[in-house]
């Protein structure tokens, strides 16, 4: 049984002379929150939509929950919420969920069980009965959101979750996929706000022009590139500036940096601060944040249009 | 079967949301209540209820001749006027925007991502369709069949054709309008386009029977005179009129064939020929409009040739739904 609740081999996705996925090769494990990332037009939505039948792929190999990508049957399992999600504006949120749920297999008697405790999960329980053409964006994605779920998916795909959500909507929203990773469920994030998928992906893979230019785990992805800040009040003196330059330490105006992630080798140099007098400000500990990454990882891959 | 009955119950619910739907609805209730006003009394027909009254020996209470054009009133007038022209085209317009819409970004992946294959989708949302005109003609057929019992006190049961012929009309333009719904993606260009077939239907089905008569009926005196030559000039352009209206949805000739199909209590069609006879003054004129009123086409040949066609038009619109990209 594979660890894996995606594993695409190999997935290509051509419109005409347009590749719009070049071979992505992807692995997401199972209960994890896998963030995939990417510029607009990188190809996540082409990507999403071609594991769930909506695009029909040029190329793929792969299996999706251990079966073949592609196989309607193992739809079941799945959860899914587009982006800029469009429901029948007639219907009202909850006949919304309950039709999702009768075209994924979920028996009436169990779509009315789980109906409530999804709507009370997506706050919804006021508006469930009414008209989806009276709600706003953010109801209409948390409406999306319990639809997703109806079928209580083992895979859950959620492209671009929190656009067009207030800030309010995007802090639930990212409860609820942290409710979802406790109860098991493995949460495929689409989205291009970093800062969204920095707060809640495990895994993360970056997307540009159909390629996947880095994937992996979110604390492998943050781990180089850490360093250690140093400010002291005023500039350090010359003579102690030239010490730690000879060490390979960088020291410009009042601000020693370290290019480390070892908090030994900064003592050192606290030490050498204080035999000379000087007034340390403050000392902080930086990682490169999703942003820095993505951008190194575009960095001459050439920026789609955003 | 649950995911059928999800895609109908969602079709039911589109279409109560339609305005058109019960404004249509409430027409056709208010046809038939016309129809439920005519009557008749010892004297001849009544109006409204009996506000209004014309006297007839041959109209009333009881004769064949009330029968007969109580009868036809409904299977000429009521069905060609209304049920087959003005509630095919408000079913049109109320359906055309089914799958257009479905098609949009955003609204497509979600039952695309379900466990249900496309061709099952297409032809249930087609389905889903067709309902519009089932509810109209269901209610408008009903408040008839009780109109006719109220009115000459018979159960007319073959009255509920109407049923089955309004809804395979509807069925060949809506094919049509699904096709090219699915090709364009336009709500718009889906009835105008719709709405062309028919009329061209309707040219071709008009050319073709007079082609007929004009190379056939050489016995009446209505052909021109023609050398031989000519003849098979015209001989070869019928056959390839005929051609054209084989391959033609026939929605004319279909509706026509509710004529055919109710009956009166004797057994017979309700025929304006036979009024004209039973009125006594112009027995050849009825016998001419008895013989014209025979259809030259089989039921068997006028619906299993469009519905032929019906379904090569749906299996290349089921086709394209099928492969798109969403």
């Amino acid at each position: 049984m594979s660890d894996a609740a995606v594993e695409i081999e190999y997935l290509r996705k051509r419109y005409g002379r347009f590749e719009a996925l070049g071979g992505v090769s992807l692995t997401v494990p199972k209960g994890s929150v896998f963030g995939l990332l990417g510029p607009n037009g990188a190809g996540k939505s082409t990507l999403v939509k071609s594991l769930l039948t909506i695009i029909r792929p040029t190329e793929c190999r792969g299996t999706l929950l251990g079966a073949p990508i592609g196989d309607r049957k193992t739809l079941r399992r799945v959860g899914y919420l587009p982006e800029q999600a469009r429901f029948p504006e007639y219907l009202t949120g909850r006949q919304v969920i309950s039709y999702s749920g009768q075209l994924t297999g979920v028996s009436n008697s169990e779509i009315k069980s789980r109906m409530d405790g999804l709507l009370s999960l997506v706050g919804m329980q006021g508006w469930a009965d009414k008209a989806v053409s009276t709600y706003s964006k953010g109801m209409r994605q948390r409406i999306g959101l319990a639809q997703a779920m109806i079928n209580t998916p083992d895979l859950i795909f959620l492209d671009e979750p929190t656009d067009g959500v207030d800030p309010e909507g995007r802090i639930d929203i990212r409860r609820m996929i942290d409710t979802m990773k406790a109860a098991g469920q493995t949460v495929f994030v689409n989205s291009h706000l970093l800062s969204e998928v920095e707060q809640v992906a495990d895994y993360v893979a970056i997307l540009a022009r159909g390629q996947v230019i880095r994937s992996a785990p979110m604390s492998e992805l943050t781990r180089g590139g850490q360093r250690y800040v140093i400010r002291s009040s005023g500039p350090v003196p010359p003579f102690v500036r030239e010490k730690l330059e000879q060490n390979g330490i960088k020291v410009a105006g009042d601000t020693v940096t370290l290019e480390t992630d070892n908090v030994s080798t900064v003592q050192p140099v606290i030490d050498a601060l204080r035999t000379a007098n000087v007034l340390i400000r403050e000392i902080r500990e930086e990682k490169p944040s999703l942003e820095d990454i993505f951008l190194e990882a575009v960095k001459g891959q050439g920026r789609e249009a955003a | 079967m649950n995911v059928f009955l999800a895609i109908l119950g969602e079709s039911l619910r589109l279409l109560r949301a339609r305005w058109l739907f019960w404004v249509t609805l409430c027409i056709s209730a208010l046809v038939a209540l016309i129809y439920l006003s005519v009557g008749f009394d010892e004297q001849g027909v009544t109006f409204a209820f009996g506000a209004s009254h014309i006297k007839s020996e041959l109209l009333v209470k009881g004769s064949p001749g009330a029968e007969l054009l109580y009868t036809m009133i409904f299977s000429k007038y009521l069905v060609g006027i209304w049920l087959t022209l003005a509630t095919l085209i408000l079913g049109l317009i109320s359906c055309g925007p089914i799958f257009p819409e479905f098609m949009l970004e955003g609204s497509a992946g979600v039952t695309l991502s379900k466990p249900i294959s496309r061709w099952a989708l297409f032809i249930y949302k087609f389905v889903g369709g067709l309902l519009f005109v089932a509810i109209q003609t269901l209610l408008f057929t009903v408040i008839i069949f009780i109109a006719i019992r109220w009115r000459i006190g018979i159960w007319n049961y073959s009255v509920f054709w109407s049923i089955p012929i309004v809804l395979t009309v509807f069925s060949y333009l809506f094919s049509v309008q699904v096709l090219i719904g699915v090709l364009t993606r336009s709500v718009m260009v889906s009835i105008l386009v719709t709405i062309l077939l028919w009329f061209m239907s309707w040219i071709v089905t008009l050319s073709e029977d007079t082609m007929y008569h004009f190379v056939h009926d050489k016995d009446n005196g209505s052909q021109l005179a023609m050398d031989p030559s000519q003849e098979n000039q015209w001989q070869k352009w019928y056959q390839m009129v005929k051609f054209m209206h084989m391959i033609t949805p026939k929605v004319s000739q279909t509706s026509a064939l509710l004529n055919q199909k109710v009956v009166m209590s004797n057994g017979r069609n309700s025929s304006l020929g036979d009024y004209i006879k039973m009125n006594g003054k112009n027995s050849e004129l009825g016998d001419a409009i008895k013989e014209a009123e025979v259809p030259r086409f089989s039921m068997e040949y006028i619906i299993g040739t469009s519905l032929g066609i019906e379904l090569l038009i749906l299996a290349f619109a089921g086709w394209k739904f099928s492969r798109r990209d969403f």
